[in-house]
Parts: structure tokens; sequence; C-alpha cells
């Protein structure tokens, strides 16, 4: 095998692993989402529905914007001490 | 071309694997952390993230991994006094 094989096998692996979590974040954001919006079903997903499944999806995505600032900001301070990754899982 | 990768080759490929294993549990306990503080400072979501509900947010994630943290010391103090 030479180095460029082992660099597309990388890319492979990073864009599998990539197209996943963007999957599994998707569904977690349909079912809260599907969950707080669309209470009673109807005929079509209708203007209101719509709205506030955007509104849940935008602000869904900046919770976790803040949520891994917060991680990364704790983990650096972790490092900073000279403590390991133990506690933060 | 070698189908076989060298062992240099290999052990770079077993360090890349280590680092994006470690990766993606980072990311999931990300995600879980994310949905828990959504559900407790996100009651009705609005054009944009209010300072409060943002605050909500930091404090949240912030607390989770002290709650974290104090657990683990714990059960370590535990597990001494036996």
């Amino acid at each position: 095998m030479d180095d460029k094989d082992i660099h597309e096998a990388k890319l492979q692996v990073q864009g599998q692993l990539a197209a996943q979590y963007i999957q599994e974040v998707m569904q977690k954001i349909t079912d809260k989402c599907f969950e707080r919006c669309v209470t009673r079903p109807g005929a079509k997903l209708d203007d209101s529905e719509k709205l506030c499944t955007a509104k849940c999806m935008d602000r869904y995505l900046d919770s976790m914007t803040l949520v891994s600032q917060a991680w990364a900001a704790r983990a650096k301070a972790q490092a900073a001490a000279g403590g390991g990754s133990s506690g933060l899982m | 071309m070698d189908a076989e990768p060298s062992d240099a080759q290999a052990r770079e490929l077993q360090t890349f694997m280590e680092t994006e294993n470690q990766k993606a549990i980072i990311q999931q306990a990300i995600s879980k952390l994310t949905e828990t503080c959504f559900d407790k400072c996100v009651t009705k979501p609005g054009n944009k993230l209010d300072s409060s509900e943002a605050n909500c947010i930091a404090n949240c994630a912030g607390r989770y991994l002290d709650s974290s943290v104090f657990i683990v010391n714990r059960m370590m103090a535990k597990r001494q006094q036996q």
C-alpha cells in the first residue's frame, strides 16, 4: 500500500463517520421537533407546523453549538490544570 | 500496488482509528447533552435563542460536566473506604 492509499482510506473513514453523525443528529431533531410541533397530524404539514419545526431545528442547532463550546472550554481548562479527560463523560 | 499495509502503516492506521473513535464518542456525548439541555431550557423555540435560554444551556452543560466529575470522585472515594 502506498501512502496515497492510506490517505484515501482515512478520508473515506472520516467521510463515513461524518455522514453517520449528521444522520443521527437529523434523526434526533426530527423526533424532537415532530413531537413538539406536530401534536395532531393533519392531512398535510401546515404552515404553522412548518414554522414551528424550522424554529425548533434552528434553536436545537444553536443549543448544540453552545454545548460544544461549553465542552471545549471545559476540556481546555482541564488540560491546563494537568488533568486527563476523566470525568468529562 | 501492494495490498498489504506495512507495519508502520498499520500502526498509523491504528492510531488514526483510535483518534476517530474518541472523536465519535465525544460527539455522541455532546449530542446527548444537547438533547438534555434543549429539553430543560428551550421550552418554546423562538426566532432566536434568547439570552436567558442561552444562559440556561451554558449552565446546563457546565453543571452536567460538574456532576459527572463529582460522581466520578465520589465513586472513587467510596471504593477507597471499602
